[in-house]
């Protein structure tokens, strides 16, 4: 089972992508404190879908970091962020994608699926 | 203040000694030659003319006396306007709050107004006759200044509206605005420079505060709207696996309420962005079809009482900014809609020439007056009247939607005839433009 992080200081927004996720079969892991991101252990989960304002945190430099380092650079990041700018942030910290919020439900699953390699065949859709 | 033009009346008192300089001519004496004792005939000295004479003579002098009285009373009264004039400058100078310096052709200060001493904390005694460059210890030795005091101004003879930036040891950071003309005076022509010097640090400060508080004040409100969409979505989809349709439709309908307040927080950001001018364009070749398909296709599941469609010239590649463009198209679609509530058709038209592209929306429903199609792309510009009233809107869609096409230096237009509809139409270059 393919295993992803959400970090993101806003509980109703962690708890309804936790929802979502679950429901499509992935093993979701989430954090509102974005310091416990910048100091992940092994083992690393398939994909990291990161905010960018986070109470003390930026998402961007995080981003930065984790990508510089040879541990955790080919990890895939996902930011996901309210701001109009995300997109210029994302090229500039490095990410492999961004999402805007609000998102549109299946924006967030195939962009997730693209880079967790997950058979897009799963994803249910009625 | 009405000055009373002097050089008249002291036309008229000169005019009036001469005459009595000619009149004296006229008696045969001048009245500053001592006059000769005239004989009769019979040896007798005869008064009777010399007292004529002097009679007259007194006359004249009187006269003279007369017309140099007058005379100095009017040098006086030149000399109160003289002195009126230079009050009257002296009191502009001193009443205008921003900082005004005089200063002579080698830049140095011939006097300063009192905001300039508080504005940059300077005294009196440290600035007149000195150097601008010098002052404060030579803290406005500014090498943009030097560029507009030696460079332009003795080209153009004004500046305008320029702005400097510059760490005051003293007094820190400013952001200032510059406005200067040189002025001739006198007979030989001494170039004079009065230079304004506005601080607009404050202002500018406050306008980014303004960004600043709008930028977060919308990242604050969109974060409740997407954990409100994304549980709306995750219902959708709980109720679409259980095939309860109905409830299904409900939700859809919330979902495109959301969208349409996420909008509405984007025109306010937008706006912000455009007036800072810090809007950023994201520039690519794109197909412009596939993005007004795209679009016809969203907005035609907003509503079920119109049918847009389209005739599409084949093939158009545009460069330009896809996401931006495509708000223009989504805003024209939009108008389109939802001023026409009583039609059930929306054609959108695409033409194209050499180097354009022009696309026009029509709509057959209320349009609008020739006043209004001038004033339509305007900012926080609503259509009045009492109809008018029921549709809703902010009044920044169409100025965001000019806005943005300007900035790929096409134009917008609007066509249109009250209660037969309006067709909006914007035009771009295809190809990449020189900024």
């Amino acid at each position: 089972m393919k295993k992803i992080l959400i970090a993101d200081d806003n509980p109703a927004i962690v708890d309804a992508l936790k929802i979502m996720l679950d429901e499509e079969g992935y093993e979701v892991e989430t954090t509102v404190d974005g310091t416990t991101v910048q100091n992940m252990k092994k083992p690393l989960p398939d994909l990291l879908l990161l905010d960018i304002w986070m109470s003390g945190v930026n998402g961007r430099d995080v981003c930065k970091l984790l990508k510089s380092a040879a541990a955790t650079n080919h990890l895939p990041i996902i930011l996901i962020s309210a701001t109009k700018d995300i997109e210029q942030i994302a090229r500039d910290s490095g990410a492999d994608d961004f999402i805007s919020k609000p998102f549109q439900m299946e924006h967030l699953l195939a962009t997730v699926a693209k880079y967790v390699n997950k058979n897009p065949f799963h994803i249910s859709r009625t | 203040m009405k000055v009373k033009h002097p050089k008249k009346a002291r036309t008229t008192a000169t005019d009036n000694l001469r005459k009595v300089i000619d009149a004296q001519a006229d008696t045969g004496i001048s009245p500053l030659v001592s006059q000769k004792t005239i004989t009769t005939q019979s040896g007798e000295p005869s008064y009777t003319p010399r007292q004529e004479k002097i009679t007259k003579l007194k006359e004249a002098v009187g006269l003279t006396q007369e017309y140099t009285n007058e005379i100095i009373s009017e040098l006086n009264i030149i000399n109160e306007e003289v002195t009126i004039t230079r009050d009257y400058a002296d009191a502009i100078i001193r009443t205008v709050r921003g900082p005004l310096l005089v200063l002579n052709k080698d830049l140095r200060i011939i006097s300063a107004n009192e905001a300039f001493y508080n504005a940059f904390k300077v005294a009196l005694n440290d600035t007149e006759n000195r150097l601008l460059y010098d002052l404060g210890n030579r803290q406005w030795d500014i090498p943009k200044l030097r560029v507009l005091l030696e460079e332009i101004l003795p080209e153009k003879n004004t500046i305008e509206d320029f702005v400097v930036e510059h760490d005051f040891k003293d007094i820190g950071q400013k952001t200032m605005l510059l406005n200067a003309r040189t002025l001739q005076q006198g007979p030989d022509k001494t170039s004079l420079i009065l230079l304004a010097i506005e601080d607009i640090t404050e202002r500018q400060q406050l306008e980014q505060q303004k960004d600043e508080f709008v930028s977060i004040a919308s990242h604050e409100l969109k974060t409740p709207i997407t954990s409100v969409k994304a549980y709306t979505q995750i219902l959708g989809q709980r109720f679409r696996k259980a095939g309860d349709n109905k409830s299904v439709e409900l939700v859809e309908k919330m979902d495109s309420q959301l969208d349409k307040l996420t909008s509405l927080i984007g025109d306010l950001l937008d706006i912000t962005k455009i007036e800072a001018g810090r809007i950023l364009f994201h520039e690519s070749h794109f197909n412009f079809n596939e993005l007004v398909e795209e679009t016809i296709e969203e907005l035609q599941r907003t509503t079920e009482k119109h049918r847009i469609t389209k005739e599409l010239q084949p093939g158009v590649t545009v460069y330009g900014d896809c996401d931006r463009l495509g708000q223009v198209l989504t805003n024209f679609m939009t108008n389109a809609i939802k001023y026409s509530p009583h039609a059930d058709k929306i054609i959108v038209r695409t033409v194209v020439d050499k180097s354009n592209v022009t696309l026009c929306v029509q709509d057959f429903g209320v349009g609008l007056s020739q006043g209004d199609q001038a004033r339509v792309f305007e900012r926080f510009y609503r259509v009045g009247g009492p109809d008018q009233a029921t549709y809703p809107g902010l009044g920044l869609g169409l100025y965001i939607a000019a806005e943005i096409i300007k900035r790929h230096k096409g134009r917008v237009w609007v066509e249109s005839k009250k209660t037969k509809g309006s067709t909006f139409c914007f035009s771009l270059p295809m190809t990449k433009q020189k900024k």
